[in-house]
């Protein structure tokens, strides 16, 4: 999981060197406006679509990851199936022996709810293809996220890669001798209610360790000088192309929201 | 391939903006109260200690175990972070996880992010904390106080986390409550067991290991939690009414087979306990489906509790 964080492109574009604060607040409110787009405005979907993944081959990201991504937003979905069904019926399809009604407005909805979610994980995968974990961090910082909460992330962030390698080691651990299917109509790893509480006292072995470690951790930063007191890198001003970026970027989402609007 | 039961953060897109912009005020009020809280009492601590753990329930999320037919399950982390760090730092945890997962993994969207804390770092914690402590105060033994409560706080958490989220898709238009209600309540009530089963293994480890986490120090029944014993209490009862009350309207797949005529078709299950989530012999539809929920609350307090009870009976056979 958090090899996807790390599908970065090194060799960014200028744009894509864009101040963090400026990237975090386009993403931020191209989402909002994807939101704020009326249900059927299938053209202004396909607009911002297109405006995303240019700009992503212009920062030579990789788009297949960039769609494979959003299809996140798949499992979802199925939420909006009702939608579809729902009174009163405009058609029917005939499947099989089945003859679904199908209300024309709740279709409409549903894939404008999936459409325009699909966009929004493309933007927000789109910001992170393109904006460091650190860099991230500290435009949070900058729109006045408390401090506290910023350094628990950061902190989180460094010593995930140390925790998930534990937990991967617990996992090969088991497979050795435990809480495995049956294989070729041998039972090899007992009962549901053996696997889910092996799987529980593992998770219980891994919170302990992590106590543990937090321990180790607060004695490190310690003996560092850490007193308590976050110190942080403050971020300076915003470059003046970064902010011609970003006056661009508003202009040209807040044209398509307009448009939108008037089309509908 | 394996197809996990994965947490199910909203995307953005499918809440409306009203919903959205609420529950972010909410959660972020909570989570303010929640970061000053966990900063008084623990002071220079706050950072390493909650920054591990946060990574911790992020990793813990990552240990499945197999179901069966493809499927596995994991641990999604709100009971046992408040039974072991306590609910305001159960809550700044959680907040971290979640997150850092929709930035960085886009498991749930930027806009819905204020629901998704709602749903799992303030509805999450806050149940857990309400139940765990209400149900350990009913019994008496130490080590099964801490496992039935542990049991029904996971399930219950998980439980009515699912309704605050079924609601808010249908107040954002998104599903109706009529569906989203027993779908979402019926699938996590399913997944609520498999996070108990999970919770339950974990807390008999770390009592078996480090009893003191759990029977020292009394974090998670401090004078100071009154207000989020009482919050998550609230929650609890307000959801497992108003859900109900909710989803009391036809079901439209329903009316669309009546129309049709093919309603009949649908065959019945060999038993009935409690048909179409309805007490029977209650006139009040709304009075027999609450009554239903509660009587179904009942059951599995009364299996966790049996469970409990032969577990311990059993040990002390065994000791004698």
């Amino acid at each position: 999981m958090i090899e996807a964080s790390q599908d970065r492109n090194p060799h960014q574009h200028t744009v894509g060197e864009t101040d963090a604060r400026i990237k975090v607040s386009l993403a931020v409110f191209a989402i909002l406006v994807t939101s704020l787009i009326p249900v059927g405005q299938w053209w202004i979907y396909l607009c911002l679509w297109v405006i995303t993944t240019v700009l992503g081959i212009f920062l030579r990201i990789d788009i297949l990851k960039l769609i494979k991504r959003s299809l996140l937003v798949l499992p979802f979905c199925i939420s909006t199936i009702p939608l579809i069904f729902r009174s009163p019926v405009d058609f029917w399809i005939p499947i099989g022996n089945w003859m679904p009604g199908i209300n024309l407005a709740g279709l409409y909805q549903a894939l404008s709810i999936i459409i325009k979610s699909f966009i929004s994980i493309q933007i927000a995968a789109f910001l992170i293809m393109t904006t460091s974990f650190g860099e991230i961090m500290a435009a949070l910082r900058a729109f006045g996220i408390p401090q506290v909460l910023v350094s628990v992330m950061t902190m989180m962030w460094r010593y995930l890669e140390v925790i998930l390698g534990e937990a991967r080691r617990m996992m090969q651990a088991r497979a050795a001798r435990s809480a495995c299917l049956a294989m070729d109509d041998r039972e090899v790893g007992g009962n549901l209610f053996f696997r889910a509480t092996v799987t529980g006292g593992m998770a219980g072995s891994l919170f302990i360790r992590s106590l543990e470690r937090s321990e180790r951790v607060f004695q490190a930063m310690l003996a560092r000088g850490y007193d308590g007191e976050l110190r942080e890198d403050r971020m300076g001003e915003i470059p003046s192309i970064s902010r011609s970026i970003g006056i661009i970027g508003l202009s040209l989402l807040a044209g398509i929201l307009f448009l939108a609007y008037w089309l509908g | 391939m394996t197809t996990s039961m994965l947490p199910m953060h909203i995307p953005d897109g499918f809440l409306s903006l009203v919903v959205s912009i609420v529950l972010w005020v909410i959660s972020i009020a909570v989570i303010v109260i929640a970061l000053n809280r966990v900063q008084s009492q623990m002071n220079e601590r706050t950072v390493p200690l909650m920054g591990v753990m946060a990574a911790a329930i992020f990793s813990g999320q990552m240990l499945n175990f197999p179901v069966s037919g493809g499927t596995s399950g994991h641990l999604l982390g709100a009971a046992i972070a408040t039974i072991l760090l306590g609910p305001w730092a159960a809550i700044v945890t959680i907040t971290a996880v979640v997150a850092t997962q929709a930035i960085v993994f886009q498991d749930g969207g930027l806009i819905a992010l204020g629901a998704n804390l709602f749903n799992m770092a303030v509805v999450g914690v806050a149940v857990s904390y309400a139940v765990y402590n209400l149900v350990k105060k009913l019994i008496k033994t130490e080590k099964a106080s801490v496992l039935v409560s542990g049991f029904i706080a996971a399930w219950t958490s998980i439980f009515i986390a699912s309704l605050a989220c079924a609601l808010e898709l249908a107040l954002s238009g998104t599903i109706g409550a009529n569906i989203a209600v027993p779908s979402m309540g019926g699938i996590h009530a399913v997944i609520g067991i498999g996070e108990s089963l999970i919770t339950v293994g974990a807390l008999v480890f770390i009592l078996s290991t480090r009893k003191d986490l759990l029977l020292g120090e009394e974090k998670t029944t401090a004078t100071g939690n009154r207000g989020i014993l009482v919050g998550g209490s609230i929650i609890t009862l307000a959801l497992a009414i108003l859900s109900p009350l909710a989803s009391s309207n036809p079901d439209g797949m329903e009316w669309v087979a009546e129309q049709k005529g093919f309603l009949e078709a649908a065959r019945d299950s060999f038993y009935n306990i409690i048909p179409d989530y309805v007490f029977p012999g209650i006139q009040s539809p709304t009075v027999a489906t609450i009554a239903a929920g509660i009587i179904g609350s009942l059951i599995v307090f009364g299996l966790a509790y049996g469970v409990a009870s032969l577990r311990q009976a059993k040990q002390q056979t065994m000791e004698k």
